[in-house]
């Protein structure tokens, strides 16, 4: 991947030159494929920081982090070895910025109810990705997943004790299934949209 | 220190935002790949309770309010609700017969429906069949192992009579070898040198020369070979006979090199004369006499 397949977001182009983005890149790596895959990488990573803080708008603080980062970066270009430790830093101030930012008056917690939860909020589409998704697993992972999320209350723990004896212990299933369902959201989330346009 | 309970009460938003130990967790989500796998862990952990319904007011509070604040987050409370609903539907479609037959039996059903029994006869033709392959399988191993042991002991056996054939052999092969000369001098070319076949029980190869002159005297024979002289006898004496004289010599087999070889007599006063012919040594009895004329190997082509 090129650097020139990379673009920041339109609305940051005001604030955010292509030099400055260009010189960002070098200083990730100097080579382009490499940068590129980096400045991915930071890029996932921070949504998921902001996510994990609870942001409803994680997209705009990521942008907003590393419109902030290029600055810096082009402005002192040796001041900073590591980008991901120059990243977290921005990050949390850009996080306690957000969270400073005034906020309207909660309501009152006694009649406030709870949210209904929808049952069934999926549609025939999205079932046939998982299907599908479920196929494109290697078979030992179809049947971990399969069986990790079969049962429900004694029986679940029960089977996953079992699970775990097969699989190298408790920590070691549990990182499994969540990466096989990390890969299974990513995958069905692009069949959903595949199918959307299709 | 970071615990399990410290990334759950941060995923809920229940840290003090300002505190060490939020700073610490949020360095470490964005610069260690392993910790943020264990975090992501202790999400999907919590997603799954929330959807069982087991998590007391006060974290079902924090989860609506705050964890599931972000869309992407809302987006995997569905997934998960979608893996849910699939995996729970997916037990009845693949039943074990055990596991159906204690269904059966546990609801106290007497009359069996016509799937239910179908699927527990195909499930009994299945495990029979195999057993029935199994067996098979097992049979025709033993019964292949018993055949390659038989193969051996007839090999052991033929290779045994073909020893005592060698030896039958080598007792009846002559002991004395003859080779006749009649042509002395060196021919180049393609002309044939005459051939001796020595076996292995021969002891000596006996040689009658043919020479012109029949004057009486006493020769120096050597056997040559690759530019060598292999063996020598001197004052070997001649037979007159009408026309000339016959030089007989007994060489012992032990010497005899394999190939081309010279024959040559030397007296004083005379030219030496040589006898050219070829020795062809065979490894035993029943090895086939080689080509006088032996051709080059073919190159094997690809």
């Amino acid at each position: 991947m090129s650097p020139m397949d990379i673009q920041p977001s339109p609305g940051k182009q005001r604030s955010l030159t292509q030099e400055g983005f260009a010189s960002f890149l070098l200083w990730l790596s100097p080579d382009p494929g490499q940068a590129a895959r980096e400045y991915l990488d930071i890029s996932k990573t921070l949504m998921k920081f902001f996510v994990r803080k609870g942001s409803a708008h994680a997209e705009e603080l990521t942008d907003r982090t590393l419109d902030r980062v290029v600055g810096i970066v082009h402005d002192k270009p040796n001041k900073y070895s590591t980008p991901i430790s120059l990243c977290y830093g921005v990050a949390r101030k850009i996080w306690l910025e957000d969270l400073r930012k005034a906020k309207p008056e909660p309501l009152e917690d006694d009649n406030f109810p709870a949210p209904i939860q929808p049952e069934d909020d999926f549609t025939e589409r999205e079932l046939q990705c998982l299907k599908h998704c479920l196929d494109q697993l290697p078979l030992r992972h179809r049947e971990l997943i399969t069986k990790y999320h079969q049962f429900q209350g004694r029986q679940k723990i029960e089977a996953r004790k079992n699970l775990a004896q097969i699989y190298g212990g408790l920590n070691k299933l549990r990182i499994t299934a969540c990466r096989i369902r990390a890969r299974l959201h990513d995958c069905i989330d692009s069949c959903a949209q595949r199918s959307a346009m299709n | 220190m970071i615990t399990d309970a410290n990334i759950r009460e941060y995923l809920l938003g229940r840290l003090d935002a300002d505190s060490e130990l939020v700073e610490s967790i949020d360095e470490q989500t964005l610069t260690d790949p392993e910790f943020s796998i264990s975090v992501d862990i202790i999400e999907d952990e919590i997603i799954e309770e929330y959807l069982e319904g087991s998590l007391n007011s006060e974290d079902m509070r924090a989860i609506e309010r705050h964890f599931l604040r972000p869309p992407e987050r809302q987006r995997k409370l569905k997934t998960a609700r979608l893996f849910r609903r699939y995996f729970e539907a997916e037990v009845p479609k693949q039943p074990a017969p055990a596991r159906l037959l204690f269904r059966v039996f546990r609801i106290g059903q007497v009359l069996l429906s016509f799937r239910t029994c179908a699927e527990i006869a195909a499930s009994a033709m299945f495990i029979i069949s195999t057993l029935v392959l199994w067996n098979q399988r097992r049979e025709l191993d033993i019964a292949i192992k018993q055949m390659n042991q038989q193969l051996g002991q007839e090999r052991e056996r033929l290779a045994v009579a073909n020893r005592q054939l060698q030896n039958a052999l080598h007792s009846f092969q002559p002991a004395i070898a003859m080779l006749n000369l009649v042509r002395p001098g060196r021919q180049r070319g393609d002309m044939e040198i005459p051939e001796v076949k020595v076996n292995p029980g021969t002891k000596t190869l006996h040689v009658e020369l043919a020479l012109s002159s029949g004057t009486p005297r006493k020769y120096r024979v050597e056997l040559r070979h690759a530019e060598g002289t292999v063996w020598s006898r001197d004052d070997v004496d001649v037979t007159a006979v009408s026309g000339g004289a016959i030089l007989r010599v007994d060489i012992p087999a032990e010497v005899l090199p394999q190939g081309r070889c010279e024959l040559a007599l030397m007296a004083s006063g005379e030219e030496p004369i040589s006898y050219l012919f070829s020795i062809s040594k065979l490894q035993s009895a029943l090895d086939p006499a080689p080509s006088r004329l032996s051709e080059p190997a073919l190159s094997p082509s690809y």
